[in-house]
């Protein structure tokens, strides 16, 4: 009975995914969509051949990486050192309000505080006179990795101070500290490789989610190189006709991308068990 | 103190952003470099409530919209959480969630939009609450598996020992004890509905209008002021709901 309920949980869950995948592939190669059907390959190699899918993907996988580079040691430093704070009822709420910010505020935070003439470049002039450049759709696209940063800073404190409480960390760190290790074995070889470990599908989870950002790209990136959503999106809305098959394909890419990762960190993860 | 610095100055740096909108909102001039607005006005409220339709009629909306899908999420979900509570293959069914859920919902929805525009349901509030639902439906399923652990089906299976009907036990006994989780699973798809752009972009097809889009088409008309006022209103529900509850709250980028 209960093949039948999984299957009814895949059916709702999974399989709209599958179907539109499997209806994005075949309109990929001429096969759906508009137009008679006719077998091609030609979109395939227009969207394989164009520099524009691999700097897009390419970017998006460094800005994600980048954004959880950051985000991750952050988090670590609160609650390793600042553990204390964090039991702070008010403290915990405002750096845990975040987590209830949408992505359409963030972005649109993102522009007001990082764009030419927004808050950082009031406050950079108000204390030093200087006029610093605009931040938002700028080359290295800092404004989407800052933004994405401090989106995940909150939550990804929330899941390192979660399991350093389910996994007893000051217990394990007396324990070491009586069997004579110094403070810096603690926290290299203890605290951190747990909090990690435990955490690892969660901050793989957070990479696949930036990976797929949406608004905060189309606020605050360039027009050209785009993070891999916009750029899908754009391919969508086009007129021309010809764009839609190599939106489908690239979203087949994007999916295939996301499933690596997803397999990535399950491999992970069963490896850390 | 000392020990709180530095989460207070972070926790400042993550809020000040925040705090800024209702300043923005309220600004009547505010040119660079000034740190504050040179002049106050409601002008913008006003034209926020004033513009088009008003905003009321768009809250009112979003609200029911939201609740309706975390309703039905929640209930759904729940039950089938339920059904596959206790047996093997959880790994398999928590992936097969997560990936559905972890998908960016805009690409999501132009999947999914070929079968919207078939089934007749796209461009109609009907298309955007099946949308949402399919996403966050596997969300609710993943949060309830873990709810139905070995205490509440033993719960169950005592009730049923003690001669009580499969309609009192659910009644009396395992609604009322899953009340926590069920209210906390229902805040949350909520505010994930609430958030939700992408998705009813896609599928609503500008014909469905929501709090999140209104707030968006002011940013594409370059209105900071108006979309200020808007996102005050936007950020209201999930603020106070993690106020009552902080556990409330996920994250989705």
């Amino acid at each position: 009975m209960l093949v039948s309920y999984r299957g009814l949980f895949y059916s709702v869950s999974l399989l709209p995914l599958l179907a539109g995948l499997a209806y994005a592939l075949a309109c990929s190669l001429g096969m759906a969509g508009s137009g008679a059907p006719e077998f091609t390959i030609g979109y395939w190699q227009q969207v394989l051949q164009s520099p524009e899918t691999w700097i897009s993907l390419f970017l998006s996988l460094a800005v994600s990486l980048v954004a959880v580079l950051i985000a991750v040691p952050v988090a670590l430093i609160l609650v390793l050192f600042y553990s204390e704070a964090l039991e702070n009822r008010v403290i915990r709420y405002i750096l845990f309000l975040p987590v209830a910010i949408p992505p359409l505020i963030a972005a649109f935070m993102g522009a007001e505080w990082l764009g030419a003439g927004g808050m950082a470049a009031r406050s950079v002039f108000a204390a030093s006179g200087w006029a610093i450049p605009s931040l938002v759709n700028d080359y290295w696209h800092t404004g989407i990795i800052l933004s994405l940063t401090l989106m995940s800073i909150p939550f990804l404190t929330i899941i390192l101070w979660q399991y350093s409480q389910s996994e007893k960390l000051s217990g394990l760190s007396e324990l070491a500290t009586s069997l004579g290790a110094s403070k810096r074995q603690i926290l290299f070889r203890v605290a951190i490789p747990v909090l990690l470990s435990r955490a690892l599908p969660n901050i793989g989870l957070i990479f696949v989610f930036m990976f797929g950002a949406y608004e905060i790209p189309l606020l605050l990136g360039m027009q050209s190189p785009r993070m891999i959503s916009v750029l899908i999106a754009q391919k969508f809305r086009k007129f021309d006709l010809a764009d839609i098959p190599q939106a489908y394909a690239l979203t087949v890419l994007y999916a295939l991308v996301v499933g690596i990762i997803a397999w990535l960190i399950s491999r992970t993860k069963r490896e850390a068990v | 103190m000392k020990k709180s610095v530095i989460p207070i100055f972070i926790a400042a740096v993550l809020i000040l952003p925040f705090l800024y909108l209702p300043v923005l909102s309220f600004a009547d001039t505010w040119k660079y470099p000034m740190l504050v607005p040179e002049s106050w006005s409601v002008v913008h409220w006003n034209r926020l409530f004033a513009a088009h339709r008003g905003i009321a009629p768009v809250i009112l909306f979003s609200v029911l919209l939201s609740g309706s899908v975390a309703l039905l999420a929640t209930v759904v979900g729940f039950l089938m959480g339920r059904l596959l509570a206790g047996e093997s293959g959880q790994r398999q069914i928590q992936a097969a969630g997560y990936l559905t859920y972890a998908f960016s919902p805009v690409i999501y929805a132009y999947c999914l939009q070929f079968f919207f525009l078939k089934a007749g349901i796209s461009g109609t509030v009907a298309g955007v609450i099946v949308v949402q639902f399919l996403l966050f439906f596997p969300f609710s399923v993943i949060y309830y598996i873990s709810h139905w652990g070995r205490e509440l089906l033993s719960l169950e299976e005592l009730c049923f020992t003690l001669g009580a009907s499969r309609r009192d036990t659910w009644i009396r006994i395992l609604v009322p004890v899953s009340a926590p989780a069920l209210r906390t699973a229902f805040f949350q798809i909520f505010v994930f509905s609430w958030f939700d752009f992408g998705l009813t972009q896609v599928i609503g097809q500008g014909r469905v209008s929501t709090l999140s889009l209104t707030v968006w088409q002011y940013l594409a008309e370059a209105d900071p002021y108006i979309a200020a006022a808007g996102s005050c209103l936007l950020l209201l529900p999930p603020a106070l709901l993690m106020l009552i509850n902080e556990k409330t709250i996920r994250f989705r980028p």
